[in-house]
């Protein structure tokens, strides 16, 4: 079955797209109050959380400093799992943070596995590769 | 930064694992009525997504059969999306499949790029593994 791998870089570019639209939304609920929900730009801690959702979030669903956006979104999501669910009870299914884990285990996938063939920083790197060779 | 390549099979087993065991615990929850059980765990439907939920979350956390479990497991979060949340409006973070849409994407990842070298499947099988095809 390792035919199937041919086709790994287009579903990791397409999995990075969603994954980082969802988590750039989340940031637009928090600063814009986009989505129904309350923007919380009076308390400090929702607003860094809202600008990194969203930076970072569009940052690796185009695929530009993939890396650098992916542990920057780890992070955030690891410290939000531990100051909100994690105290509640110990499995996510039960304090409500299973979209947290998925969140930040998946960035963290992407920080090590990089931006893939099919992203910017992919583009951007073939051409300065282009103009360095020429 | 390609040093940090060295380092994603081991994460790719750790998130298998993660990911697999929370796919997991949905299905115990139905069927084996853990976390406080589930409301109308009895039909037919619940029933055998809860099986699906079950072992194809445990085949996925340990690697084995990792491409047919995820397959299938991607297939039924993709049905379970468009049956639930999908009639409730078009973004997922309105109509709370995120969750559905997240283990969809995650399970067709793994179905493409396979158990990596961490798992069962390569322990008992010796199938060859992807190499990164990292950019950056």
């Amino acid at each position: 079955m390792n035919s199937l791998n041919r086709f790994a870089n287009p579903v990791y570019c397409a999995l990075r797209l969603i994954v980082g639209l969802m988590f750039a939304c989340h940031g637009g609920q928090k600063l814009f109050g986009l989505f129904g929900g309350p923007a919380e730009l009076g308390d400090p801690e929702g607003l860094v959380a809202g600008i990194i959702e969203l930076g970072a979030g569009i940052l690796v669903a185009v695929g530009l400093f993939t890396r650098i956006a992916a542990l920057l979104a780890s992070g955030e999501m690891a410290v939000a799992y531990f100051e909100a669910h994690a105290v509640r009870a110990f499995f996510p299914i039960q304090n409500h943070g299973e979209l947290a884990v998925l969140f930040c285990w998946a960035f963290l996938f992407i920080f090590f596995y990089g931006s893939g063939r099919w992203s910017l920083d992919a583009l951007i790197k073939r051409k300065s590769n282009h103009i360095t060779h020429a | 930064m390609n040093s940090l390549n060295r380092f994603f099979d081991p994460v790719y087993c750790l998130m298998r694992l993660i990911v697999g065991l929370m796919f997991a615990s949905h299905g115990g929850q139905i069927i084996l009525g853990m976390f406080g059980g589930m409301k109308g765990s009895g039909e037919m439907l619940i029933q055998v997504a809860g099986w699906i939920l079950l072992v194809g979350g445990f085949m996925i956390a340990f690697g084995l059969l990792t491409r047919l479990a995820a397959f299938i497991s991607s297939g039924f979060m993709a049905v379970a999306y468009f049956m639930v949340h999908a009639p409730q409006g078009f973004f997922p973070i309105v109509t709370k499949g995120e969750l559905a849409v997240f283990y969809c994407w995650v399970f067709l990842f793994m179905v493409f790029y396979g158990p990596g070298r961490w798992s069962l499947d390569a322990l008992l099988f010796k199938t060859g593994v992807f190499a990164p095809a990292s950019a950056t």
